[in-house]
């Protein structure tokens, strides 16, 4: 067996060199005899970085910590500033544009399974082409980074730790950042898989600890001050989406069936669904106007449990445990950036940038927000413009770049097995119960004005319509997992 | 090698993290205000706190078990950080559940008062208002018998079962709100009769303080308090007392309204707006000094009239008060604007106030008392074997 061929042809691995070695060594000694590559990647528990998989529940969920879990501390209040009452629908536009967003993944997946975005780039656009489109990117991921640190940092100093200077808790925060960079995303999915539940599944008991003080009646009537609060809501909610281009980092590591779109797009609603929840909790308990005029309404309304004298203050016991699926977002985000920056090199062991990258962010965190306030307001009037005005040219000139290349190329598709239609009608189902909440909306906002029972009415029907979507995609995915093991079984 | 001495290096250095806890107070350094009071002197607050001394409340020692101190300044933080400034120990306000504040500042409006409250993450809006008669600090400074710290008297008061709920929140969510107007809990200090030990006062929940927007009109007191509690979003239980005609004479009936629920209607008919209140009541006597046996459905008919009879008039001379002030406590503003949008933007919202006192009211009240406790008589009475 040549070692060289297992690690020593500078593509990167995951483990150190000493384990790598002891464990080789080991099992040479109890399989003296020659055997295959993925023999031995399985029985030493090597696992190069190139070859790092996360399955579909784990990309499901980490889309969704992606796109929910920082969100929920720094986007309500401009959220709820922009649109008023009508914040419940502020999720939908959004997630049409993650939808897109998946699509574009999904067919940069089909056509180079094996690569990330920014190689895909770098092979599509040549090597300064590729280099300009990636700087590009990697510039919205170090704003989104600094942005990430700022907010984190604004939300602890403002709510629990007053007196502690912000530098340190941006300096805790990013030897955390550089504690992950040294491993694979395969790390921080599984960190996820524990977190992530806790997280949303948290918000269901915050909902019934805070009944008391939710009150319907109080609420202001849906619809009634026509689109533009919604439109308005829609495109503050589109800052927390963008994030969505951060998983092209990943491309390499994720499924590459069509379990990857559907997977992802179970992650999006899973994501809208309690971004929606928290959102309606906020307005039926705090009212729009405190919603939008406190700096972190989620923070607030869990300060509103108060069960008996003695289960006071569960904010802090609440946000203890939320707080590394808080942090989770920005790991995701470093480790794209590191990614990102080893595409440069050609090379996928990222890990040797990692300390580097943290102390550079470190450095420049001080230099790029003036604080929690500028992030929001950033997060709500800059990033809305910014996201599809950089992101929606990007990936239509990378598809088209890739296209052409694979026109040029002729290369022939592989035969994919043909999904049944019992499992392609989730799917169906779920982009009809899309269609169907946008429609619950424009009649809400036609009809809603004059006739308030009209406007209750749609805002019912719309939630129904998130909530069963959301169901029917987890449906999906765990169908199209079944199908696709008894596939792999058949093949074998 | 290297990594060992790595190791070692981390393992030396990280003692010294734990020396950078900015955040760290010692609780021996703590002074925690249960409570605090919002007068005013000139131009100027008079904030009061209320602070418990923890070695009397222990049991270990002699003296008044709370302190009392106040200072000016021209916003409530200004005036707690002349007061930190005698003070040697730090006040940290977490455990604040009860802003007293004085009839004097009400009237010129609370709104102001109450920025630090939300702005300052260890404040929760969670706390208790109260309103006093006179002057705030007089609240903080009686000795109620029963508990050590009047702070707790009071918010214990305002969580009894028949005291509306209201907290910071719901009063600055009906400030922010057209068509809205907190009420507030209004007490007093009083002396407990016939006088005990000397110098021990009492407070007491009179009422509820109606509020126009933010500032102080008049007091919800008696029947018109009673009817408070049904124009609210939940209802809260209350006990009455009615005069029932019996014979020549009218004897008293006490009862307590165990359950209740009320639903007010606006409806526009021909242009004309009015609100349509039907409530339903269920009561339990309490005390009777009727001389009728209660079993016999007569009688119980005639106790329901006038319970429900009761409580039309609870709900009437609420709205009569609200109506005089042109204040919206009962959230009849809110209502409207659910139920006709349109109509609430377009024709009434700008002239709310003018328009509630002319707006009719349809008081529908269906009550019985089920409930007639352990007797249907009483037992003291005389029986008649002829």
């Amino acid at each position: 067996m040549d070692c060289c061929r297992v690690f020593g042809s500078g593509d990167g691995f995951c483990l150190c060199e000493k384990i790598r070695h002891s464990r080789l060594d080991a099992f040479r000694i109890v399989h003296p005899v020659d055997c295959s590559l993925d023999e031995i990647l399985y029985n030493t528990g090597v696992t190069p970085l190139n070859q790092v998989q996360i399955n579909h529940r784990q990309l499901s969920w980490l889309t969704a910590s992606l796109l929910l879990t920082s969100s929920l501390i720094t986007l309500p209040s401009s959220l709820a500033n922009a649109a008023g009452a009508d914040v419940v629908f502020s999720q939908i536009g959004p997630v049409l544009y993650a939808l897109i967003i998946c699509l574009f993944f999904y067919a940069l997946n089909q056509h180079y399974p094996e690569k990330n975005l920014f190689e895909i780039n770098f092979l599509v656009a040549g090597k300064w082409g590729g280099a300009i489109i990636n700087v590009v990117i990697l510039f919205f991921m170090w704003t989104r980074i600094q942005m990430e640190l700022n907010a984190i940092t604004g939300f602890i100093n403002t709510t629990m730790l007053t007196r502690t200077p912000p530098e340190i808790l941006t300096l805790m925060f990013v030897i955390i950042l550089m504690y992950f960079g040294r491993s694979s995303v395969e790390s921080i999915a599984r960190m996820n898989d524990f977190f992530f539940p806790i997280l949303f599944i948290g918000i269901f008991p915050t909902f019934l600890f805070v009944l008391n003080e939710f009150h319907l009646e109080r609420m202001e009537p849906f619809f009634v001050d026509g689109l533009a609060p919604i439109w308005k809501g829609n495109w503050v909610a589109l800052a927390g989406y963008g994030e969505m281009f951060v998983l092209g980092a990943f491309l390499h590591a994720l499924p590459k069936s069509k379990l990857f779109l559907v997977s992802i797009r179970h992650g999006v609603l899973l994501s809208a669904l309690g971004f929606t929840v928290l959102l309606l909790l906020g307005i039926g308990v705090l009212g729009p106007v405190i919603s939008g005029r406190v700096m972190y309404p989620s923070y607030i309304l869990v300060e509103q449990i108060h069960i008996t004298d003695f289960l006071d203050r569960l904010e802090i016991f609440f946000f203890s445990i939320w707080f590394p699926a808080i942090a989770i977002k920005s790991v995701i985000i470093f480790l794209a950036i590191l990614i990102a920056i080893a595409s440069f090199t050609n090379n996928r062991d990222y890990r040797v940038y990692s300390i580097p990258l943290g102390w550079f962010i470190l450095a420049t965190s001080t230099l790029s927000f003036q604080g929690a306030l500028s992030v929001q307001d950033y997060s709500a009037y800059a990033l809305p413009v910014i996201i599809p005005a950089t992101q929606l040219p990007l990936m239509l000139l990378i598809y088209v770049l890739v296209r052409w290349k694979k026109r040029k190329s002729d290369a022939s598709e592989d035969e994919k097995p043909k999904i049944p239609g019992k499992i392609v009608k989730w799917g169906t189902y779920v982009y009809t119960l899309l269609f169907i909440a946008v429609l619950s909306i424009a009649v809400g906002v036609w009809f809603g004005y004059e006739y308030s029972l009209l406007g209750q009415i749609m805002a019912i029907v719309f939630g129904l319509c998130m909530l069963v979507a959301t169901f029917f995609s987890r449906l999906e995915v765990v169908k199209l997992k079944e199908f696709n093991v008894a596939q792999m079984r058949e093949k074998n | 090698m290297y990594k060992r001495v790595s190791l070692i290096f981390f393992l030396l250095c990280s003692p010294m993290l734990l020396t950078g806890c900015w955040d760290r107070v010692e609780v021996n350094d703590l002074a925690v205000v249960v409570a605090s009071s919002f007068d005013k002197e000139g131009d100027e607050y008079r904030v009061g706190v209320q602070i418990p001394l923890v070695r009397p409340l222990g049991g270990k020692g002699q003296g008044p078990v709370f302190y009392i101190d106040s200072e000016k300044g021209k916003t409530v933080r200004e005036a707690v950080d002349r007061l930190q400034h005698r003070m040697s120990r730090q006040m940290i306000f977490s455990h604040r559940r009860i802003l007293v504040v004085s009839e004097e500042v009400a009237r010129e409006g609370i709104r102001p008062g109450l920025d630090e409250v939300a702005r300052l993450p260890d404040n929760r809006l969670t706390a208790n208002m109260i309103i006093s008669k006179g002057k705030a600090i007089d609240l903080l400074g009686s000795s109620p018998q029963f508990e050590s710290l009047s702070a707790e008297s009071m918010r214990e008061i305002v969580k009894l079962p028949f005291v509306l709920p209201v907290n910071l929140k719901d009063i600055a969510q009906a400030l922010n709100k057209e068509g809205a107007d907190p009420i507030v809990p209004y007490m007093e200090v009083t002396e407990p009769q016939p006088k005990g030990e000397e110098n021990k006062k009492e407070v007491q929940l009179v009422g509820y303080a109606q509020f126009k927007r933010d500032k102080l009109v008049g007091v919800f007191k008696d029947k018109a308090a009673d009817g408070s509690h049904w124009l609210r979003s939940h209802f809260v239980t209350y006990m009455t007392t009615l005069e029932v005609q019996e014979g020549n004479t009218k004897r008293p009936i006490t009862i307590r309204v165990m359950d209740g629920q009320s639903k007010i209607t606006p409806r526009i008919e021909n242009g004309i707006l009015s609100y349509h209140v039907k409530v339903e009541a269920i009561g339990a006597v309490q005390e009777s000094m009727l001389t009728e046996d209660l079993r016999f459905q007569r009688n119980q008919d005639v106790i329901n009239r006038a319970f429900e009879k009761d409580i039309k008039e609870s709900i009437e001379a609420f709205v009569k008060q609200a109506k005089e002030k042109q204040t919206d406590p009962a959230y009849l503003g809110v209502l409207l604007s659910r139920a006709y949008p349109k109509e609430w933007k377009e024709n009434y919202s700008k002239h709310w106030r003018d328009t509630l006192g002319e707006i009719p009211f349809h008081i529908e009240v269906k009550a019985s008392v089920e409930r007639l406790g352990q007797i249907t008589e009483n037992i003291t009475k005389e029986t008649n074997r002829d």
